[in-house]
């Protein structure tokens, strides 16, 4: 059972209604703090330690009250509720290492390494889970011990496609290009379809002065998600240095509309990081996403919009109008699913639900919306 | 703080470089850039060094400019006095005294070196939030105020044409078009109002803490080219010579230098969070802009980064120059290898110079072989911009170790501490040979503290040579030689390269001369391509000396 299969275990067992969200000023606060000031416990508190044991009982509502805000995307409260399990039941494995997730997400990752340090210094047998100990060390410039990090991960997990390509990257920056190149191209192998992965070859290659190769390797990494700029800027590059610069401008051209929609969601994403109760940021970012093309994207943070607020029935309105404008038949069914499971008095949930099924024929669901509408209709009127 | 930013580097051996205050008499030199708090951005780049022998007396000077505060600039007060100190070749400075004055101003940055009059002597070109200054040298005596306008018959005051009221950051000079005559170009960074302060809690934030505005939502100015009569005047040519970008951007930098070794001065110019411009000379008074196409605007990802100091060099021995840039912090500092293609690639992290500069924010930097092993290394001034940078979760601090990192010749380099020195806030610097002992040592500007001396203390034995080329042009043109390609050849073959340049990136001037670490090499022979085209070779009889090599007679 992994780490993040607890969480969801404790979010399962919890209460449905989420708490009140806590005020902005908590927020804050727990941000001023650093992961040094946990207490530590007794060594060997947590030998033998087991996914699958109960968390302590005196941790147990801390622990529910974080899973809970992480499930909201509530990141700050979630870190809070984690900083009240640590100080009840000091270097609690599971807490040490979400705290570590929540870090990392947060880009702290100075304090993210803090936390995944003292979870591998707890339960070393679980350097399998420690994945994004080595994106940090990464991220922070330390390259050797980020490569030496996903060693540790892959001696667990030969296979692990992202220690893998973190283990790509780092060889990468230390200038071992071809144990890079070597790396990542067991990733491919493992998931032809990692776009990431399949850039970085591309940039191995072009810095290599491999123009021809790193051509063919940024045009497949851009057929693979074509809405990253990054193949895009390869593409330019490569392209220029062949003398073809019509083609080299067009590639920029294009590099450009994505860099600069992917600057705006970048700092769009980073809001919701602090606050994700912020409906004009998600509506940014399904807009973003519709600029750039990114339909996968755009269905993804209507998703995640909706989830944000999942009793809000103009949302889930927004929702099936947006997966219909899409032509996804399948999500517009699971929209009209959730949108008629909280419909109840609101006529405009039936409105739209009369127009959904009507538009596949759905007969019998079509009447009973309509007879709602009717009913909810004559309603209006009559207290009018 | 993350915690290992306060602990010293691991350090093998004793730093290389032996730090101290500059002071002058019992006096410690100092500067000041605003309020220690850092509430607006006019209070962050800190002042400038100019390094120039300028009296004639054979020891380099130093020309320390020196800021204001917001409250005096909002009282209409002109900035901390700017000095320059003459140097006694040993490492010691003295107050140059009232004729040399450089008081008044508004908010000094930088500025740059060189003989806009063509009389022989080193002028000053002062870069200055508000009015830039230009001081002519009067034979070795003094400096003469010369912003106003130079002398003209009776009363009246010839315009320098360098008038305006920017804010400037760096300045070079160079001649772009091979008349003879200094040109200059001037680096502006954005429009900043006193009138429009926007400080901590007008919604800036940066990693969830509030800090000073800036330079995003600002105004960015563009930088300007001003084409040189030869008599201390000049005209400003910028659209015309197509020195102009599409859009204006937040100049921090300059350096000159021949990226396509076709003869002319190229110009490459950092930008703040916006993309840097190589600008390319097509040797008919003009100027594109080639840095996306030669791979020197953004990183190799595409991302623009905060650009502040330059360093040039060969780093890798292949006759071509390299550029090293230092970024923001959580952006990797930039070097930039010329590539057997068109261009340059990012190899930052292949060189190790990357990583270790991902929670360090760099400013003042210089390629050059400071340990005098024969290959090129590189130090880094730094310090962050925000003092909120030591509240929880930002991965970096406000005060930062200053790094050394030495190169093996192949590209690659290894880090120390530059000095004996802990963390401090360091800006705009400059590598000279001060106590003419033959290595470079190191003078650093200090944020809103005393100016730094960094001594170099390189072995000096056969394996630790060096030779100097300082050029004399001809009389009345380019009399520093500015833009002349120096390649020496080495006994057993092999040749170093480098170029004559004052300026030293970021809000810094060195010396206009080259510089070479031997290592245990031998040279034979010095060959000179002056700006005009003329190649002369010198034969070098000796090591350990600064070789001097007059032009040839037309």
């Amino acid at each position: 059972m992994t780490l993040a299969l607890l969480v969801v275990a404790l979010l399962a067992a919890a209460p449905q209604e989420p708490p009140p969200a806590p005020d902005a000023p908590a927020l804050h606060a727990i941000l001023g703090h650093r992961p040094d000031e946990w207490p530590r416990a007794a060594p060997g508190t947590w030998a033998g330690w087991s996914p699958d044991a109960p968390p302590p009982e005196a941790a147990r509502a801390a622990l529910v009250a974080a899973a809970q805000a992480y499930a909201r995307r509530d990141l700050p409260e979630s870190l809070a509720r984690l900083y009240d399990a640590l100080r009840v039941v000091p270097d609690y494995p599971p807490a040490l290492h979400q705290a570590g997730v929540i870090y990392f997400r947060l880009r702290r990752y100075g304090d993210a390494i803090t936390a995944f340090e003292r979870f591998l210094a707890v339960v070393p047998e679980r350097v399998g889970d420690t994945r994004a100990l080595g994106h940090c060390y990464y991220t922070l410039g330390d390259y050797e011990k980020a490569r030496a990090h996903y060693d540790r991960v892959l001696a667990a997990e030969p296979d692990s496609v992202e220690a893998l390509r973190g283990r790509g990257l780092a060889e990468m920056r230390l200038g071992l290009e071809d144990d890079a190149l070597a790396t990542l191209g067991r990733v491919m192998e493992l998931d032809p379809a990692h776009a990431d992965a399949q850039t970085w070859i591309a940039q191995i290659l072009y810095d290599a002065e491999r123009t021809d190769e790193a051509l063919a390797a940024a045009e497949r990494a851009r057929d693979l998600d074509p809405f990253d700029p990054r193949p895009w800027y390869l593409l330019a590059q490569c392209r220029w240095d062949l003398g073809e610069d019509e083609a080299g401008d067009a590639a920029h051209a294009r590099f450009s509309e994505l860099n600069q929609i992917a600057q705006e969601i970048r700092a769009a994403e980073a809001r919701l990081l602090y606050d994700p109760d912020q409906p004009a940021v998600y509506a940014t970012l399904i807009a973003l996403n519709r600029r750039a093309g990114d339909l996968a994207r755009v269905e993804h943070w209507m998703v995640r919009w909706v989830q944000s607020n999942p009793r809000d029935v103009g949302l889930r309105i927004a929702a099936l109008d947006l997966a219909e404008e899409l032509g996804n038949v399948e999500g517009a069914r699971a929209c009209a699913q959730g949108l008629a499971a909280l419909a109840g008095e609101h006529l405009d949930a039936w409105r739209r639900l009369a127009r959904y099924y009507a538009s596949t024929r759905e007969r019998l669901k079509q009447l009973e919306a309509e007879e709602q509408v009717s009913r909810l209709s004559a309603r209006a009127g009559g207290e009018r | 703080m993350w915690p290992l930013l306060l602990l010293p580097l691991a350090a093998p051996q004793t730093p290389l470089f032996q730090a101290r205050e500059l002071t002058v008499g019992d006096a410690v030199v100092t500067t000041t850039c605003g309020s220690p708090a850092k509430d607006y951005i006019l209070e962050v780049n800190g002042g400038g060094l100019l390094a120039e022998d300028f009296d004639g007396d054979g020891h380099l000077d130093l020309v320390v400019v020196n800021g204001s505060t917001i409250a005096r600039a909002q009282a209409g007060e002109p900035s901390l006095d700017s000095r320059l100190l003459l140097g006694d070749g040993e490492g010691f400075f003295r107050d140059a005294g009232p004729r040399w004055s450089l008081a008044g101003g508004t908010w000094g940055m930088g500025g740059a070196v060189g003989d806009v009059n063509e009389d022989g002597w080193p002028d000053l070109f002062l870069t200055e939030w508000g009015e830039n200054r230009l001081f002519l040298n009067d034979g070795g005596r003094g400096f003469v105020d010369v912003t106003a306008g130079l002398p003209g018959e009776g009363d009246v005051r010839r315009p320098t044409g360098l008038a305006g009221d920017r804010w400037s950051t760096s300045a070079a000079f160079l001649d772009y078009d091979g008349d003879g005559h200094l040109d200059l170009v001037v680096v502006n960074y954005l429009a900043f109002h006193l009138g429009e302060l926007r400080g901590p809690g007008d919604g800036c934030q940066w990693k969830g803490h509030d800090v000073m505005c800036g330079p995003e939502g600002m105004v960015p100015v563009h930088d300007q080219l001003f084409r040189g009569r030869g008599d201390g005047t000049f005209e400003d040519v910028s659209v015309a010579a197509g020195f102009r970008p599409e859009q204006a951007c937040f100049g921090l930098g300059v350096m000159t230098l021949d990226y396509d070794a076709d003869g002319d001065t190229d110009v490459y110019v950092t930008n703040d969070s916006m993309p840097n411009h190589l600008w390319e000379n097509q040797g008919d008074g003009t100027f594109v802009e080639v840095g996306l196409r030669r791979g020197v605007s953004h990183d190799s990802n595409g991302k623009e980064q905060a650009g502040m100091g330059i360093g040039c060099a060969d780093v890798d021995g292949d006759g071509r120059a390299d550029l090293f840039v230092t970024n923001f912090s959580g952006e990797r500092n930039a070097l930039y290898r010329s590539s057997r293609k068109t261009g340059f690639r990012e190899r930052s992290d292949a060189s190790r110079l990357g990583g270790p500069s991902i929670q360090r924010l760099g400013w003042g930097t210089a390629l050059a072989d400071l340990d005098l092993d024969g290959d090129v290394d590189a130090f880094v001034a730094n310090g962050h911009v925000y003092p909120q940078a030591d509240l929880a979760g930002t991965d970096t601090s406000y005060a930062q170790q200053d790094q050394l990192f030495r190169g093996d010749g192949t590209g690659r380099f290894d880090e120390e501490p530059l000095s004996q020195l802990g963390p401090n806030v360091t800006r705009a610097a400059v590598a000279a040979d001060f106590d003419e002992d033959g290595d470079l040592d190191v003078v650093m500007i200090q944020l809103d503290g005393p100016v730094l001396y960094l001594e170099n203390r390189a072995p000096h034995d056969d394996a630790h040579r060096w030779l100097a080329v300082r050029l004399i042009g001809r009389a009345g043109g380019n009399r520093f030689g500015l833009g002349a390609r120096v390649t020496l050849e080495l006994e057993g073959g092999g040749t170093r390269t480098g170029e004559v340049r004052g300026t030293a990136g970021y809000q810094a001037g060195q010396p206009a001369r080259v510089h070479f670490g031997l290592g245990a090499a031998v040279p034979r022979a010095v060959v000179v391509r002056w700006p005009s085209g003329v190649e002369q070779r010198v034969e070098v009889d000796g090591v350990d000396r600064t070789l001097v090599v007059e032009a040839p007679p037309r």
